[in-house]
């Protein structure tokens, strides 16, 4: 049974997809990389960033929260050092972490012609970041010029990763459909505040944190089955997944990929273990993955 | 990432919130000194990263200290538990050539030095350690310290063990030390911080702890940050730095 899907022309060879900023630049681990539908690399920024001061990491039973903050080696680093080191068979995602127009413009005009870069991911989202990443994000317009420029200057496939962070994700995805997005990522971790009452402070060192985790997963459920039936381009769902049933409840919302985040800081083999149980699921109803993408029915 | 279910052989009470666990292996390779092993729980999503303390051929020793939810379901654990645990990993510490050696521990701290001093003892370096802790009840494994060390020294911040004072108020008073090869330390952030003051002259690793994502390298969670402006991943670049190479 072929678990494959088509994104236009793209093909992948399975539904799952590790997430951006929890699998590295995928330089370890790469027998699980080998076997995944598509990689994405740790968020890319034009310039070194060292990222936040400690602790970065809080969790409960059902969530993450973090503030790592883009830490990452930096465009130069990347394409001179990083890039040629990376040798996996699974297509080869780049999340682009800009803080302006400029700062897409360099990454992509830089990026654009590496053979090895099968597609750009636009971090348009991310909340540890005190510029750009969700301030982008949260604005229709500020998507739209992103995505449109990003799509003027490279024909590679490019995926919006975009927030619900005091926004409406349904005009930012809008947006970045009609400018060009070849997907949209539905979506970039929740605002979060963990609290030190004893020292009356917040408790992550870069005051507020990013929330990810099985908790999430009804309310990205929603807004990937919502955002989906509105807007005529594939959605990738990222939120909350650590099982294969988690990926066909995506698959039937409306996803024609689904991202795998944090689970991957628990266990870095935990995409086999996904892929074992949707390969039994699609055996045993005899159907594919994209036979049941956006085929929830009504109550 | 090797992952293992393992059983819970004993879990001990050792003082105010600090559990020895006793954990026994089907599977296991070589373990070196400083490294570690992630352990699920059924209270917090992301797995607790524990040194290992000591080996007995299949069984490992752990020790942890109560600090939150994840600590206090494991330290509520009864044995015959099973056990999901991940490692080891890390990097294991570099075993100096020649000794003497002084072990520097803190608290908890004397948990992955234990493991340190067993080794030493077996390439017949010779090895003293300096156990500190808060008070009487906090000060462990004095014992197994005892059994394979030249000289043990103990002290507590309020006297009731051994000197009273901080492990950096004792330490260079001490006699021994300028015979002190390499110094090995691990406890609180702020003890590094009085060691780095200290400037003993001679090679000092320490055992960092953090609060881990993955424990595997891939989220950048548990940076400790360098002498060189960036951060280090503690859990695949160390656990164990030159504490002239980190900044704190």
């Amino acid at each position: 049974m072929s678990l494959e899907v088509f994104l236009g022309k793209a093909r992948f060879r399975n539904p799952l997809v590790l997430a951006s900023g929890t699998f590295g630049y995928g330089l370890t681990h790469t027998h699980v990389i080998d076997r995944m539908g598509a990689f994405v690399t740790k968020g890319i920024t034009v310039q070194e960033c060292v990222g936040n001061p400690q602790p970065r990491i809080w969790d409960s039973r059902e969530t993450v929260i973090n503030s790592v903050g883009l830490e990452n080696v930096g465009l130069k680093r990347f394409k001179e050092e990083t890039l040629p080191l990376i040798d996996i068979s699974t297509p080869l995602y780049v999340n682009l972490a800009g803080v302006d127009l400029d700062d897409f413009r360099i990454l992509i005009e830089s990026l654009s012609d590496e053979e090895k870069i099968a597609g750009f991911e636009l971090n348009l989202s991310c909340p540890n970041v005190k510029e750009g990443g969700a301030a982008l994000g949260q604005s229709a317009d500020r998507v739209g010029k992103v995505t449109s420029l990003a799509r003027s200057l490279t024909t590679k496939p490019l995926w919006a990763k975009l927030t619900s962070n005091f926004c409406d994700v349904r005009e930012t995805s809008k947006a970045a459909a009609d400018a060009g997005a070849d997907a949209l990522v539905l979506i970039n971790t929740l605002n979060a505040l963990v609290i030190d009452i004893k020292g009356r402070k917040p408790f992550l060192g870069a005051g507020s944190g990013g929330l990810s985790g099985p908790a999430i997963k009804p309310y990205v459920l929603y807004i990937v089955k919502e955002v989906s039936r509105q807007i005529n381009i594939p959605v990738i769902a990222s939120g909350g997944v650590t099982s294969g049933t988690d990926v066909i409840e995506y698959l039937l919302a409306g996803a024609s990929l689904v991202q795998l985040g944090s689970i991957n800081l628990v266990d870095p083999e935990a995409g086999l273990r996904i892929l074992e149980e949707l390969k039994r699921y699609f055996e045993q109803e005899g159907i594919s993955p994209a036979g049941i993408i956006g085929r929830l029915e009504e109550r | 990432m090797k992952r293992h279910q393992a059983t819970l052989l004993e879990n001990r009470r050792l003082g105010p919130g600090l559990y020895s666990l006793q954990v026994e292996f089907e599977d296991l390779g070589d373990v070196e000194p400083g490294q570690f092993f992630e352990f699920l729980t059924g209270a917090r999503f992301l797995r607790r990263a524990f040194s290992v303390a000591d080996r007995d051929a299949m069984r490992l020793r752990f020790v942890l200290r109560v600090v939150g939810k994840g600590t206090a379901w494991l330290s509520q654990l009864t044995e015959g538990s099973k056990l999901n645990l991940a490692g080891p990993l890390g990097q294991g510490v570099a075993m100096p050539s020649e000794g003497p050696v002084m072990l520097l521990a803190g608290g908890i701290g004397a948990a992955p030095l234990l493991y340190l001093a067993r080794k030493l003892n077996e390439q017949r370096v010779e090895v003293d350690a300096l156990l500190a802790a808060g008070t009487k009840e906090e000060l462990i494994l004095t014992e197994e310290f005892g059994s394979l060390c030249r000289k043990v020294i103990l002290a507590t911040d309020d006297g009731s063990c051994g000197q009273k004072g901080l492990l950096t108020d004792i330490l260079p008073a001490l006699p021994a030390i300028n015979d002190i090869q390499i110094f090995y330390a691990c406890g609180p952030e702020s003890m590094f911080a009085a060691l780095k003051r200290l400037d003993l002259g001679k090679p000092l690793y320490a055992f960092l702890e953090s609060r881990m994502g993955c424990g595997t390298g891939l989220c950048m969670g548990c940076g400790v940050l360098g002498r060189d402006g960036r951060y280090h991943r503690v859990c695949t670049e160390g656990p164990v730095f030159n504490l002239e190479e980190i900044e704190l």
